[in-house]
């Protein structure tokens, strides 16, 4: 089983990138979406993320959510955090964002 | 012209038009295809998609199309009192400064009309239908039902408690719910690849325009707003 990239095409509608099965060409194929400055979603858990990079070690997509974390204690006022979440190369539904033109 | 155009332009004019943009921006490395040009509406392109060197191409071809200008513009406002949108321009053979007022329902009739032929011309429902089915995937029963239903649906920031109300082949609105009421913030204009001047189409069939700013919203409300062209709620662009 492979993830996929399905990209949000004009002219024949979606078309889907079957994401490389090897972590290194997987990688490669996700650098090549961001170099040209798409912006690729992935759903975790029910909830879309923007993808923030791929690691290739583990052959994860990797994204970044701000958290906020509400103290016990009511004075002390509630902090955001930076909190990592991964998914499986091989089971990852991304779906990529060509660049915008402001209409 | 060689075998390869030859076979392009029968494809073209088959009526596979679709399948040939696709090939020439896939050959381009384009992955989200290519804008289909239509020779009476202009074209806005993404910058960060198409190389310069087409954009200028786009450009000029605009250019050649207009004839030699007869008057060059200063500068246009919407008047909330004309319900109007004002006109400063030159007249370049007289040097003459003057004015036009053309009444915002007019303008608003005007987009309804174009936005109408670019669908029929570059959208197919097999398409559309894709997009639809990719959304039904994001989106609560709730949501789809009121989309197919009426063409659009809302979803509440958890962010930022800002509610947009996405709408096919339309601006999507951002409002927030106050102890008066309602209160219109922006209407959110953006289509990934590009767009077509004049219209409220995009590149992409509507429902992936809605698929890219719901996606945006959720993901990354900032740069949504940042990418967007945020419409007042007067000006036809906006669809209020």
């Amino acid at each position: 089983m492979a993830g996929v990239i399905e990209v949000l095409a004009a002219g024949a509608g979606h078309n889907e990138v079957t994401l490389n099965t090897d972590p290194k060409e997987a990688k490669k194929q996700i650098d090549d979406f961001v170099s040209k400055r798409y912006a690729l979603f992935v759903s975790i858990e029910g909830q879309d993320h923007k993808v923030h990079h791929f690691d290739e070690a583990t052959n994860e997509i990797v994204v970044e959510t701000v958290e906020v974390v509400t103290p016990e204690v009511p004075a002390v006022p509630a902090v955001t955090k930076t909190v990592e979440k991964r998914v499986s190369a091989l089971q990852a539904k991304v779906t990529a964002v060509a660049p915008t033109a402001g209409g | 012209m060689d075998k390869a155009d030859e076979a392009a332009l029968k494809r073209l004019q088959s009526g596979n038009w679709d399948v040939e943009m696709q090939q020439r921006a896939w050959d381009n490395g384009l992955h989200a295809g290519m804008m289909v040009p239509l020779f009476t509406i202009g074209m806005s392109c993404a910058a960060g998609y198409f190389s310069d060197k087409f954009l200028d191409s786009v450009a000029e071809f605009e250019n050649s199309q207009d004839g030699p200008r007869t008057t060059s513009y200063i500068n246009s406002w919407y008047s909330t009192k004309l319900q109007a949108h004002v006109i400063i321009y030159k007249v370049l053979a007289t040097g003459k400064i003057k004015h036009m007022v053309r009444r915002i329902d007019s303008e608003v009739v005007e987009f309804i009309i174009q936005t109408a032929q670019v669908a029929a011309t570059t959208y197919k429902v097999e398409h559309e239908m894709k997009a639809m089915t990719k959304l039904k995937t994001h989106v609560s029963k709730s949501q789809f039902c009121s989309y197919l239903t009426t063409g659009a649906f809302f979803e509440i920031s958890k962010r930022s408690g800002v509610c947009y109300i996405f709408r096919r082949c339309r601006p999507t609105i951002a409002c927030r719910l106050e102890p008066k009421g309602w209160r219109y913030l922006a209407a959110l204009c953006t289509h990934p690849v590009g767009y077509y001047k004049g219209t409220w189409c995009g590149g992409l069939v509507p429902s992936d325009d809605v698929i890219a700013h719901l996606m945006m919203m959720r993901a990354d409300e900032w740069k949504f707003w940042s990418k967007s062209n945020q419409h007042a709620s007067l000006p036809p662009q906006a669809n209020i």
